[in-house]
């Protein structure tokens, strides 16, 4: 067998693997802002308790950011944008149905009476949201200008 | 070429966060040290009952500890509702007429600096 050919060969899987490794740690990435941090941050400065994930559709939603993420990554800079954009948006999707759109309700007991108290946090939502829209933008720009091979 | 843009964006976002987010941990804050921050008091002046018209005459005091003021100050009794444009700091009373005879709270209303809704309504 041709030596230049096995050479050839070895680049391309390493190129491969390179790919899968960007797209993993992308995901992830992803993965721990919109589902992990972002929500942190919500319940953290509004004092919410937080709401328990079940573990197995955290793996259903780790997985499906992982499998874009590599998507993203394999395919041709130009077209990999648009995965991006697309798991930066479901993410926010996420991110709004964890922290149920900016309405947390609740039925607390209050001097022996049952109260329903509703908070409303939207504006902190839209601060939050709206700034990762902008580093979505910001990063697609930044892949645009510098796109990798 | 992005990063300083990027920078300025973290720093923008964690400035902005900060001013959103400091008045209700102030409150929060200051609640958890009294909870008995926010009270209100309704209590009758006068009944009017005749062919006409059939109401109470009452005076509503609310008292409020915090430094940061709610605004929109909504208050359900019995059928009627009560708004305050602002509660701040002490006491703040107000007389108003009620069409039931009824002085209970069934209901209040308000936003914390007039960002933060509350609404706590009795079952």
């Amino acid at each position: 067998m041709d030596s230049s050919y096995i050479i050839g060969e070895i680049t391309l899987i390493t190129r491969i693997l390179k790919n899968i490794i960007s797209g993993i740690i992308n995901g992830v990435l992803f993965y721990l802002i919109f589902i992990v941090i972002l929500p942190l941050i919500v319940f953290r400065l509004t004092n919410m308790s937080i709401t328990p994930v079940n573990p197995l559709v955290a793996v259903y939603i780790l997985g499906f950011f992982l499998a874009l993420g590599v998507i993203s990554s394999s395919v041709k800079p130009f077209i990999g944008i648009v995965f991006d954009v697309i798991l930066s948006l479901i993410g926010l999707l996420f991110t709004l149905s964890i922290v149920s759109s900016g309405e947390y309700g609740t039925v607390i007991n209050l001097y022996g009476y049952s109260v329903e108290v509703v908070f409303d946090f939207k504006p902190l939502l839209l601060v939050v949201i709206g700034f990762g829209i902008l580093f979505v933008i910001l990063n697609m720009f930044s892949r645009i200008v510098k796109p990798e091979d | 070429m992005f990063t300083p843009l990027k920078y300025s964006l973290v720093l923008s976002v964690l400035t902005l966060l900060l001013l959103i987010a400091s008045p209700l941990i102030i409150f929060t804050y200051e609640f958890l040290q009294n909870p008995d921050c926010l009270k209100v008091d309704v209590k009758s002046v006068e009944y009017v009952n005749n062919e006409t018209i059939k109401a109470q005459v009452a005076q509503v005091n609310v008292f409020y500890c915090s430094i940061i003021p709610l605004k929109d100050f909504k208050l359900v009794i019995g059928e009627d509702e009560i708004i305050f444009e602002e509660i701040s700091r002490g006491n703040t009373t107000k007389t108003i007429t009620l069409k039931v005879y009824d002085n209970e709270v069934k209901g209040i209303e308000f936003k914390v600096a007039g960002i933060y809704g509350f609404k706590l309504h009795y079952r």
